[in-house]
């Protein structure tokens, strides 16, 4: 199975250096393992990410692509739908199988077909639009929701020291 | 009897608290020696296999509860030893019903192919409803939890809607609703495409993407995948018990799909996984037998009476087709007189208690003056109790002064009777009864296991004693009546033990003792015959 994963991560890899999506740059971490992969992600225009550039983790199970893999922000950043230790839960990333609310509908989640690409591009959505209703870190989600000018001078400054300032 | 008694007291103190108890059990015990121990025994054993610590009260309850739509009540064809003992109980359940102190238990004993045979037999009875094919119907059961209300409900209000969503058919701007016309819609690229193996050259699959000649898959809606990463998803999928669809779209794959797929009935293990989520949704009704490996479910349509079985202190004891016994209450094994609340607890506290106990057993002595637990962690053998400053030798026990130079006398072996006197006399009172009854508890396990193997064993040796000792039909069947008659007289008897009422007792007092008097005469006479066989030479002992 393995076998497989590694053969499709290096399709997807090429795939990627071919022809990435704008703002997105991803590849395996270190050359002996390619289950790990570090992403750089631009914060989307006209949202209190702009301007920032954010490094993720991907995890690739071994039974990749039955499996999703795991995104996790390092280090974490403020979002309604990011855990405080950086993981990021959005649909896509999740089997049809694990949300009992059927909150979800099966066409979001992960499946074969999806691909690091498409995570990525979901990611960037969710960055732009947060979805409340399944947060993550309720206390974002709160700020988000009451007092939006804090939550932005508090993405904004995390973005500042994401870039070194 | 004297399993009856012992066995009682740990679990209802008020037996022991009743003035009247003591008065009607001594007679027994008098009476009581080791030799008819062994005939008595056989009494307490039924046709119960894996059942531990049972006695005749937990079969008479077991049975009152049990009902005649049973199945295995037909089944008494085969006169085996293990049907005869059941059928003395059989006769007290009768008189148990007639009083009527518990509502009868209605339940049946099903496996998960059971219920999916039953799930069958009701979308029969969907089908003139839908009109639209079994298997389809089938994937709308399943995705609705085999709930019909909720099904029939979301039907009637949109169910051309709800066939998208289930994946039963595709998403197309003409509605869709009879099976042909959904064969006909073309897929989104125009292409029409049939649902099932196709054989492709040089086909590049987007999963692994691997470029092979291979055995590909698809749905109508035309994702094609090589067949191997089709039978890794499904393999994935099948404990789920969720529908699964197409790895890119909502369409669902049907049981005929996926077993064309795997290449075997792999379908059979996706709808018993539905199944289960089944009865994990309405475990309510539904209880697995808590024995392992054991498959039987035991459904409960009306749950309504089990308050009164917990107001009534009674439990709803119910037994499986592998003959597993069980509380559906709780889960434990039978375990009347105490009602789940005490078992419970018990279960609870041994566990907890038998760690501590163990560990505090092994490693520790008590202070021989107040009872204080010492663990010893180095030293001589002169101790000197931290609480009570009494000083004592760790070996035997025993005061200190004494010892002076001599100690080492008491590393030789003596007989221990000394210091098992003192031992135990302080001890802290709960730790004391507990440990008590936690010893009663487990050597009347140990008893109960023995008796059962005995009971086998007697069952054996008659039976042998029929085929090879050339003993006839007539005799031999004289001896499997009377050891039957007794039983029957032992179950009696223990049922007037049972009496809690004072008054009660009182009325029953003579045929209490009439009943123990034809026990002790039928149990010698008994013995005497076997001895007499023995003595004759009509039968030799074997191991």
């Amino acid at each position: 199975m393995s076998k497989t994963a590694q053969k499709r991560l290096l399709k997807e890899l090429q795939q990627l250096i071919k022809d990435s999506p704008p703002g997105i740059v991803a590849g395996p971490k270190s050359e002996d393992n390619i289950f790990i992969w570090d992403c750089l992600i631009q914060g989307p225009p006209d949202t209190p990410y702009e301007g920032g550039i954010y490094n993720a983790e991907l995890h690739f199970p071994k039974d990749y692509p039955l499996s999703p893999p795991k995104l996790i922000f390092t280090p974490s950043i403020l979002h309604p739908n990011i855990y405080p230790n950086g993981e990021v839960c959005i649909s896509i990333l999740h089997s049809p199988g694990d949300d009992p609310n059927m909150y979800e509908l099966a066409e979001e989640r992960w499946s074969p077909v999806q691909s690091v690409e498409k995570i990525l591009l979901s990611v960037m959505s969710m960055l732009s639009e947060p979805n409340i209703e399944s947060g993550a870190n309720i206390d974002a989600c709160i700020l988000w929701r009451d007092n939006r000018p804090e939550f932005e001078r508090q993405v904004k400054l995390t973005s500042l020291k994401s870039l070194g300032f | 009897m004297t399993q009856m008694k012992s066995k009682t007291t740990p679990i209802t103190s008020d037996y022991i608290d009743d003035p009247n108890y003591e008065k009607v059990h001594n007679p027994i015990f008098d009476s009581e020696n080791i030799s008819s121990f062994t005939l008595t025994e056989i009494t307490d054993h039924k046709t119960d296999s894996g059942v531990l610590s049972q006695d005749s009260e937990f079969e008479i309850e077991d049975f009152a509860y049990s009902d005649d739509e049973f199945v295995y009540d037909d089944e008494e064809n085969n006169e085996t030893y293990d049907s005869m003992l059941s059928q003395p109980i059989k006769q007290i359940t009768k008189k148990e019903m007639s009083e009527g102190s518990v509502p009868n238990l209605n339940y049946e004993v099903l496996t998960t192919q059971n219920i999916f045979k039953n799930m069958l037999s009701r979308l029969d009875h969907l089908q003139p409803v839908f009109n639209i094919p079994r298997e389809d119907i089938l994937l709308l059961m399943q995705h609705y939890d085999w709930n019909e209300e909720r099904l029939l409900e979301n039907w009637t209000e949109r169910m051309d809607e709800l066939l998208v969503e289930i994946g039963v058919s595709q998403k197309t701007s003409a509605v869709a609703t009879s099976l042909e016309k959904k064969a006909e819609n073309p897929d989104i690229s125009g292409v029409k495409t049939k649902r099932g193996i196709a054989f492709k050259q040089s086909f590049e699959c987007i999963i692994c993407c691997e470029d092979k000649d291979t055995q590909t898959f698809s749905l109508e809606c035309g994702h094609e995948y090589c067949i191997d990463c089709y039978r890794h998803y499904i393999e994935n999928k099948l404990h789920n018990g969720n529908v699964i669809t197409c790895m890119d779209c909502s369409l669902a794959l049907k049981n005929i799909d996926i077993d064309t797929v795997m290449g075997h009935d792999s379908s059979k293990k996706l709808m018993a996984s539905s199944i289960k989520s089944f009865i994990q949704k309405h475990n309510k009704n539904y209880k697995w037998c808590p024995y392992a490996d054991c498959k039987c479910i035991i459904h409960l349509k009306d749950t309504s009476s089990l308050a009164e079985y917990t107001r009534l202190h009674f439990s709803p004891f119910v037994k499986c087709d592998a003959e597993h016994r069980f509380c559906f209450n709780c889960g434990f094994e039978t375990h009347a007189p105490a009602d789940c609340n005490v078992t419970n607890a018990w279960v609870k506290k041994a566990k907890k208690e038998s760690e501590n106990l163990n560990w505090v057993m092994s490693h520790t002595k008590e202070c021989p003056k107040c009872g204080v637990n010492i663990e010893k962690d180095g030293g001589c053998n002169h101790m000197k109790c931290s609480s009570c400053k009494y000083e004592f030798c760790w070996i035997c026990e025993g005061d200190w002064a004494p010892h002076g130079k001599s100690f080492y006398q008491c590393t030789l072996y003596t007989n221990d009777e000394k210091s098992k006197k003192k031992e135990s006399e302080d001890l802290s009172k709960i730790m004391k009864k507990y440990t008590f009854y936690y010893r009663v508890f487990n050597e009347h396990e140990i008893s109960a296991k023995l008796d059962w193997k005995l009971g086998q064993t007697i069952g054996s040796k008659v039976r042998a004693l029929q085929e090879k000792m050339d003993v006839s039909w007539i005799e031999g069947q004289f001896l499997t009546d009377s050891i039957k008659i007794l039983n029957e007289a032992v179950e009696d008897l223990s049922e007037l033990l049972q009496i809690k009422d004072p008054e009660q007792i009182m009325k029953n007092k003579l045929e209490f003792y009439n009943k123990s008097g034809y026990v002790e005469n039928r149990m010698y006479a008994l013995m005497e015959c076997g001895r007499d066989l023995l003595c004759k030479g009509i039968c030799k002992p074997t191991d």
